[in-house]
């Protein structure tokens, strides 16, 4: 085995002289002696029941992460929804007509128009 | 490469379905891992019982860092691999130095047989190695023994490549003569 990971060749190369030792330590194959793959195999069971979250801990990643945020936010926006349909109404309108405008045109519409009392210009058909 | 990444990602399949709880991966990925990681403990550290403690110790990590795998990256083995190159550096850290002897060599004109003339190689190269210094040792048995490739070794050493081949060629010119005054009697001479 070249200790290059590409080797190339560069004309005759002359022989390991560890080879036979290389070749001889890999002729042994390796053995784990049963009491030991026992306990390595043991040690995984444990290892893994400690990994296994418990069912509330289950839960709790399952809802965790991006899930929660966004049942939280979904259930913000139904509630502002609700709160602005019902708190907007008063401010719009008092927005759209102020009082002093009432006012002025209750008196428009009262006191001025009968007394000049101009044509309408509907009912003329204009 | 490709048998690599198939490795790669078929580990790591098989280390999902242990964090679901599932036996037979777990004994799949011990079978395919265990050995390896014995073996290799075993050639840093020259003591049976050490390496089987540094072999438990490893793969107990992987199954406690199994659920945060990402898959996509080094496969599980060669982040064993790792680990136990980690623990076998913090245990030859503590222990004293010691000189380990070469064993009674059988005796070529005596007529022994293939079989016993292989397991002394073998026996001359495992205690070679433990006259290497750690990082020569480390990268000559991942890459002649274990059979990884320069770029898997570099990532279990946290070293680049080219660091990797180095290591290994320095590695080997040291085993070459630590074993040279051993090879006639290994039946070197025989075989080449």
């Amino acid at each position: 085995m070249s200790d290059k990971s590409d080797p190339k060749p560069h004309g005759p190369q002359a022989p390991d002289p560890l080879a036979v030792f290389f070749e001889a330590a890999r002729a042994e194959a390796p053995v784990v002696p049963p009491d030991l793959r026992a306990r390595i195999l043991d040690s995984a069971v444990r290892a893994a029941d400690r990994a296994a979250p418990s069912r509330p801990r289950a839960l709790w990643h399952r809802v965790s992460g991006w899930t929660l945020p966004g049942l939280a936010a979904g259930v913000s926006a139904g509630l502002a929804g609700l709160w602005l349909g019902f708190v907007t109404p008063l401010p719009l309108m008092a927005l759209d007509m102020p009082g002093w405008m009432h006012e002025a045109l209750w008196h428009v519409d009262v006191i001025a128009l009968p007394l000049i009392w101009p044509d309408d210009p509907l009912l003329l058909g204009m | 490469m490709l048998r690599e990444v198939s490795e790669s990602s078929e580990q790591s399949v098989l280390l999902a379905q242990v964090v679901a709880g599932d036996q037979a991966a777990a004994r799949a990925l011990t079978d395919l891992i265990a050995p390896r990681i014995l073996r290799y403990a075993a050639r840093m550290l020259g003591n049976r019982e050490e390496a089987e403690d540094v072999t438990q110790e490893a793969m107990l990590r992987l199954w406690k860092m199994a659920p945060d795998w990402v898959p996509g990256q080094a496969a599980p083995s060669t982040w064993v691999y790792r680990v136990a190159a980690n623990l076998c550096t913090d245990r030859l850290r503590r222990r004293r130095p010691m000189l380990p002897e070469l064993p009674d060599l059988p005796d070529p004109a005596a007529g022994q047989d293939a079989q016993m003339m292989r397991a002394a190689r073998a026996q001359a190269l495992e205690l070679a190695l433990l006259q290497l210094p750690e990082r020569q040792r480390e990268a000559v048995v991942l890459r002649h023994l274990e059979g990884l490739g320069n770029p898997e070794i570099a990532a279990i050493m946290m070293v680049g490549v080219e660091a990797v081949e180095s290591l290994t060629a320095r590695g080997k010119r040291r085993l070459a003569a630590i074993l040279a005054g051993e090879r006639a009697a290994l039946g070197y001479d025989d075989d080449v």
